[in-house]
């Protein structure tokens, strides 16, 4: 934690230019500064981000100095989650949407729902590129929080996608993206398993990562911490379980799920996949998620190689 | 062609419960049911009691495959062969029926019943003219062919197949795709049939023209597939960088929205300078109107406009055309009375042409001549396939100027009925939809089929002209609307935007620019001749090119500061 009187005074500035444009009333926020270091292999790289006060919530920003777009826009969000009912929010692309959502709605969940299995929240996303850049951003900020709160990261948050994203068989995750599908089905297809088990097929036309994970799965509890499609393909790998259905299975138990639209709106698969949500789940569609990432997190490219789940706890001061 | 921004939530909800059935579909389903029909008789051979057990099940009233539970964990009935296999398209709150109607229990009797329901289609599609039907009739000229009383029987069809499929242990969903898609349009059309639904039979492919019948089940109706969502969810938020206006997704969706809001982007500076410029050197009138197109006046203004333009902007200037007929026409006329020879003693000039290669070579060497300094202009059209993909930031994209309205008509059934349905059922506008639409979803104007021109349409009012902008936008002007955060972010950008037609200048289309754009058109930028426009560029650019210095308190977020809090640390 640190304070400078220059950037306070800026500070100062940035805030009563704010005040004629926002149109939010209340106390807008309290901002407070904080500089963490990480350290990372032989490098320390400082990471700047500021807790706002948003209608008595305190919110963990990644960024250093927020637009006023952003802090109106948490406002209104804000409002729209107290009361409980649906919200349409527009904000140009390329302001921080993302980021600005995710920080707010991560606060809101650690701080305003005290049971923790109810803290459910879904962000829909359209491609799975997106889905990658969402997972980046709250990388970011989980890392931002667990260094700016000093209370351990409670959240889990995975992302999901099809088999073609997520396979690691080493035969079928090698197909043609289009017969990954009936490749998988037709090493774990009930029948088939069965079919092993009672030793009437040869124990090679089934995929041991399913069993395994089978085995062991259902017992497991995953660490805290925000798993991604890669964190998920590189899990599986070290224990030997099948990440799609870890992913599959995460959806259920995860505090925020990042998945594509279809999981939702298609009615075959939301069946399958999200009828189990629960109905205080806060369900958020993202509309296009900015391609062009702020100068603050290019420079902290190399940072998030670091943010891997299982290290959460790595060099925060 | 499909653009990355355009998959908007409505589209996503229609989509998943629209099914488009083509000709050649019905004969691959035919070899599916033959194939099937020798796998069950195989089957049936070895492992009878499968199918008894099945049927028993089926009458036990367990159409569906049990779902993966998703509070228990994982049980031993790991039901993973279901997994992206689409079940029946019901809503998951939909109660199932309760049991599998008699005339499909058994195996056999329902890959009959397929048959018949694949001959019916199949027939259906050879008609000549293009038709739309209402669900029910359809049905029951359905349920007729086929000897079917009972309607509960199109509605389990999708289930019932898949639960044949797993019986039969066939485990490569995909070849049998043709058939699962035949019965999903079954259930689809069964399950809303009183709903927005609509069947639209087009024997003609609106581009070709050639004879391709399409069979589409059309989903009018977006609230259909999200309404579970909103009932259930206690929130649901959509946010995005568009979707003015903001009480059309709540109307469209049919949902209560307690909250919703635009955020403006906050901007540094004036770094985008639109006018409207409706007269040339001459006074006359611009426009792109049809009947004002033969004459030669037009091009000869757009064509001095260009030239004064490239004498007084720096760095790369597109122009974009309503269309490449348009196009061609004007720069015919600009060689004819010697204007192109000018032209090219300013700038370096290059045209997108229809060929793909040709056009992604003109952009290339265009950027090329833009980063040697002394820029270039590039002819583009509208909705050319280029301009789609071009990033306009920078030196690149300094000035744009849009030559006329693109108009947009469009001919497509399955729009004009959802632009009835909507105004019917949520008593949204036609015009209101196309805006906000086109402003969402280019692809959607694509995939349809929108066609340039027809002044005499019922879209050809006002408000049209203003999606067109919206496309101009979302085109030409990247560095505006989508990029913004690249681009304006960016203090050392800026950009002059035109747009030279008088129809521009009207209110009606005026008020309902993006806010962003808005504040920036003052009155004094409207309605200009061209040495009226120069005169706003030149001082908006001179303006531009000047440091930038701390003058706002957006300045605030330089790097030194940066620097100094470093060191103290």
């Amino acid at each position: 934690m640190c304070l400078h009187a220059r950037d306070l005074f800026c500070f100062v500035l940035f805030c009563f230019s704010l005040l004629p444009s926002s149109r939010v009333s209340g106390s807008f926020f309290r901002p407070r500064f904080s500089l963490c270091q990480l350290r990372f292999l032989d490098n320390t790289y400082t990471y700047r981000m500021v807790v706002l006060d948003i209608d008595g919530l305190p919110v963990v920003f990644p960024y250093q100095f927020p637009y006023p777009e952003q802090l109106s826009y948490m406002s209104h969000l804000k409002r729209a989650l107290d009361s409980g009912g649906h919200a349409v929010l527009e904000m140009p692309s390329g302001t921080g949407k993302t980021q600005t959502l995710l920080s707010l709605i991560t606060a809101y969940l650690t701080n305003r729902i005290s049971d923790k299995s109810r803290r459910k929240f879904v962000y829909c996303t359209r491609t799975v590129e997106e889905m990658y850049k969402v997972l980046d951003e709250m990388k970011i900020l989980t890392a931002a929080r667990s260094a700016e709160l000093s209370t351990p990261n409670e959240l889990l948050t995975a992302g999901l996608a099809s088999r073609r994203h997520l396979c690691i068989h080493p035969i079928v995750s090698k197909m043609e993206a289009s017969s990954i599908d009936n490749g998988c089905r037709s090493l774990t297809s009930s029948w088939v398993r069965e079919s092993v088990q009672q030793g009437t097929a040869d124990a090679n036309t089934y995929c041991d990562y399913l069993e395994t994970y089978d085995r062991e799965g259902a017992e497991a509890i995953l660490r805290p911490g925000v798993y991604s499609l890669n964190d998920l393909r590189a899990y599986g790998l070290r224990r030997n379980w099948c990440p799609y259905f870890l992913a599959r299975q995460l959806v259920s138990v995860a505090n925020i799920v990042v998945y594509s639209y279809h999981y939702l709106l298609d009615p075959k698969v939301a069946g399958i996949v999200s009828t189990g949500l629960p109905p205080e789940s806060i369900i958020v569609f993202g509309m296009y998620v900015s391609r062009s990432f702020s100068l603050v997190l290019e420079r902290l490219n190399s940072l998030r190689i670091c943010l891997t789940p299982d290290r959460t706890n790595f060099g925060f001061r | 062609m499909v653009s990355d921004e355009a998959h908007n939530i409505d589209n996503v909800c229609i989509e998943a419960l629209s099914v488009d059935l083509e000709e050649r579909i019905f004969l691959s389903a035919s070899q599916n049911i033959t194939q099937l029909d020798s796998i069950i008789h195989l089957k049936k051979r070895e492992a009878s009691e499968q199918f008894r057990a099945e049927y028993i099940r089926i009458v036990s009233g367990l159409p569906r495959i049990p779902i993966l539970n998703q509070n228990s964990q994982f049980s031993t009935e790991l039901t993973v062969n279901i997994d992206d296999v689409p079940l029946a398209s019901v809503t998951p709150d939909d109660a199932p029926p309760e049991s599998v109607p008699e005339p499909i229990r058994k195996a056999e009797e329902f890959v009959n019943f397929l048959r018949k329901l694949i001959a019916f289609l199949a027939g259906y599609i050879k008609t000549e003219t293009a038709t739309q039907e209402k669900p029910i009739p359809f049905l029951l000229g359905l349920a007729s062919a086929c000897n079917i009383q009972d309607s509960n029987v199109f509605r389990v069809t999708h289930s019932r197949l898949v639960s044949l499929l797993s019986t039969a242990h066939v485990s490569s969903w995909s070849e049998f795709r043709p058939l699962l898609v035949i019965a999903d349009f079954v259930t689809t059309l069964a399950t809303y049939e009183r709903e927005g639904m609509s069947i639209i039979l087009e024997p003609y492919n609106d581009f070709t023209g050639e004879h391709e019948p399409v069979l589409r089940l059309a989903c009018l109706d977006a609230s259909l597939a999200i309404r579970w969502i909103t009932q259930k969810f206690r929130n649901v938020i959509i946010t995005s960088g568009t979707l003015s206006p903001l009480d059309t997704y709540p109307r469209m969706l049919d949902f209560p929205v307690v909250v919703s809001a635009s955020m403006n982007m906050s901007m540094e500076r004036r770094c985008v300078c639109p006018l409207i410029m409706c007269k040339g050197a001459d006074q006359t009138v611009m426009s792109s109107k049809y009947d004002d197109r033969q004459t030669e006046d037009i091009p000869r203004n757009y064509g001095h406009a260009l030239i004064q333009l490239a004498s007084n902007v720096p760095d790369g200037i597109v122009a974009f055309f309503v269309s490449y007929i348009f196009m061609q026409q004007v720069i015919k006329c600009w060689c004819d009375c010697g204007l192109l020879e000018e032209l090219r003693r300013e700038k370096l000039l290059f045209v997108e042409t229809q060929d793909p290669t040709e056009a992604s070579l003109a952009i290339q060497n265009y950027k090329v001549a833009c980063d040697s300094g002394r820029g270039a202009i590039l002819l583009s059209v509208a909705r050319g396939r280029a301009a789609e993909g071009i990033d306009l930031d920078l030196q690149y994209g300094r000035c744009c100027i849009l030559f006329g309205v693109p108009f947009q008509y469009t001919e497509s059934r399955v729009l004009q009925a959802r632009l009835r349905f909507l105004s019917e059922k949520f008593q949204i506008r036609e015009d209101d939809f196309l805006i906000f639409d086109v402003s969402q979803n280019i692809s959607l104007v694509r995939g349809f089929g929108f066609v340039l021109i027809r002044s005499s349409t019922p879209y050809s009012n006002v408000t049209v002209y203003y999606c067109s902008i919206w496309i101009i936008f979302k085109q030409a002007m990247r560095q505006a609307a989508q990029c913004a955060g690249r681009v304006i972010r960016n203090k050392n950008d800026y950009g002059v935007v035109i747009f030279a037609d008088k129809r521009f200048s009207r209110a009606k289309l005026r008020s309902k620019l993006p806010s962003w754009i808005a504040q920036f058109l003052t009155s004094d930028s409207v309605d200009l001749d061209i040495s009226g426009a120069m005169m706003h560029i030149r001082s908006f650019l001179l303006q531009m090119a000047q440091p930038t210095g701390q003058t706002s308190s957006f300045d605030l977020r330089p790097d030194h500061i940066e620097v100094e809090f470093f060191q103290r640390d």
